[in-house]
């Protein structure tokens, strides 16, 4: 499984404007076409190894093809609309996902959010995806769950996905949070984030951003960021580095959208 | 070998802080701000996965070191800044497909920092606030790594050390690319000297002794110390009062039992002899 004369030539991506093929050591490659998904899997992977990448990358993959904005991002509904929450690896934004899910919010998305255009222009629609937080035990033992509750994602992985309720279907999006953690901060707090620095951190909130040029993406992706721009706020909730109680970021979050 | 990264590697506690900040403060001319040192740290999960597309905290640590030499090579060619400074904790070991973990076609060159056991022994005990003891068998055990508690995700990969003589042997003996072995206690007595050396080797020019001197000064102890009190640091870990704690050559002498110092002096004798630790 290759692709021919690819243009974009990263270590585990390579992608020509129709598909994306994804490999992943020791588990498999994954070719991403319009619609459809063939996966070549190696000797020793399990389904559940299999299907532990079909959220990021390939279903981010997916929605690049299909003229959708994917985010490195968990997603939950506040009263109806869309909070995306970014931020770098272990910042905790599946943590805060399943905090505000353990608040009555509908989970939508939990490690890629995919962005569509609102057929009546502004905020652009975020559709459920793989609505399940996916936690390590030590976050999971924080919010007060079993740890062994939780679906295993991967044999050799201790993380697991917990089933809270997902909301069910595709609503605008409200909010853009990206978790900030910061040495130098005792208590967190939401600071706005606007003009160039929000398009900034938008742009910095997109998964795999290397492959939208070449691929012929970026008109469309420029499109709906217009659209988070004009119709969504942007949130910067810095947190302590050591860690803050995720009910208390849950509690900024809803003020932010409320 | 052309790559565009120069590593700035050393065991933990041995020195690599310090001299970062003192090429931070040569590239800026300027204070260092701890925030912004130069040279980010290899093990890095945002920059693994940024480069790839795929998070690395659905890859088991094994397969994630499989692919570490690729984002090495990705990273050299699309860097803006040559050369590219990367600081690096691991042994240079092979993955787990024969494959060193460092990629040689992404390397230049690398600088490393070689302490005083004895002194890491009791820094280490400090940061990690455990036991002399425990410093001890950290040092001589060869399967020692950082980042490894499978209950959680930390924002570093994992990093493997080996034991201390093993660490100093992987890098000063075992790589295919050129290393310039740097002593923390030449660094203390000699500073500008030793630093001037490291600067010129990893291909940072023009070097001349004003500018030497000026880093060495924005980068001094007191200044790092006084810095972290001002704005913190990240890599101080949760339960470590300070980073910057004592800064000192030769202080393990008096905070080191004497049956310690001789436990490490017997594990390590033959690389400290090496380096003339006696």
């Amino acid at each position: 499984m290759h692709l021919a004369e690819p243009l974009v030539r990263g270590p585990l991506i390579e992608a020509v404007p129709d598909a994306v093929l994804v490999r992943v050591p020791a588990v498999g490659r994954y070719l991403v076409r319009a619609g459809a998904v063939t996966v070549e899997r190696m000797p020793d992977a399990t389904d559940a190894d299999v299907r532990c990448f079909l959220d990021e990358p390939v279903a981010a993959a997916a929605a690049l093809l299909d003229g959708e904005l994917p985010l490195r991002a968990a997603a939950v509904a506040v009263g109806g609309r869309a909070v995306a929450i970014c931020g770098p690896p272990a910042a905790g934004k599946s943590v805060l996902a399943a905090a505000l899910a353990r608040r009555g919010h509908g989970v939508l998305a939990d490690a890629v959010v995919v962005l569509a255009r609102s057929p009546r222009g502004g905020a652009p629609l975020v559709r459920p995806l793989a609505p399940e937080p996916v936690l390590w035990p030590d976050s999971a033992e924080e919010l007060g769950l079993a740890v062994e509750s939780g679906r295993p994602v991967r044999p050799a992985l201790a993380k697991r996905a917990y089933p809270f309720a997902a909301e069910g279907g595709q609503v605008p999006l409200a909010a853009v949070v990206s978790l900030d953690p910061r040495v130098n901060c005792t208590e967190p707090q939401a600071d706005r984030v606007a003009g160039p620095a929000k398009l900034g951190l938008l742009l910095g909130a997109r998964w795999h951003a290397p492959l939208a040029r070449p691929l012929g993406r970026e008109p469309t992706q420029f499109a709906i960021l217009a659209g988070v721009l004009s119709g969504a706020t942007c949130v910067r909730l810095v947190r302590p580095h050591a860690g803050a109680p995720a009910a208390d970021l849950a509690r900024i979050v809803e003020a932010v959208v409320g | 070998l052309s790559g565009a990264t120069v590593w700035l590697a050393s065991y933990p506690k041995s020195g690599n802080t310090w001299l970062r900040a003192v090429v931070t403060a040569w590239r800026s001319g300027g204070p260092v701000d701890l925030s912004h040192l130069d040279g980010s740290i290899a093990s890095s999960r945002w920059r693994f996965d940024e480069a790839l597309g795929v998070p690395s905290s659905s890859m088991t640590p094994d397969e994630a070191e499989l692919v570490r030499p690729r984002v090495d090579e990705l990273l050299a060619a699309t860097s803006e800044r040559v050369p590219l400074l990367r600081k690096v904790h691991d042994g240079y070991f092979l993955g787990p497909a024969g494959e060193p973990i460092i990629s040689s076609a992404a390397t230049r060159c690398a600088l490393y920092v070689v302490r005083d056991p004895r002194d890491v022994a009791v820094s280490l005990a400090h940061h990690s606030q455990r036991s002399l003891d425990w410093a001890r068998r950290r040092l001589a055990d060869p399967r020692a790594a950082m980042n490894v508690d499978a209950s959680g995700l930390a924002p570093l990969l994992r990093e493997r050390l080996g034991s201390w003589s093993e660490h100093v042997r992987s890098w000063v003996d075992e790589t295919p690319f050129e290393v310039e072995v740097l002593r923390y206690e030449d660094c203390a007595t000699a500073p500008v000297a030793t630093f001037a050396r490291a600067l010129r080797f990893a291909g940072l020019e023009p070097i001349d002794e004003a500018s030497v001197t000026r880093a060495v000064e924005n980068a001094s102890f007191d200044r790092l110390r006084a810095a972290e009190d001002r704005d913190g640091f990240v890599e101080r870990p949760v339960t470590a009062p300070k980073f910057f704690r004592r800064g000192e050559a030769g202080g393990w002498r008096d905070e080191l039992p004497p049956d310690l110092a001789a436990a490490i002096e017997t594990d390590h004798g033959e690389v400290m002899a090496r380096f003339g630790y006696r």
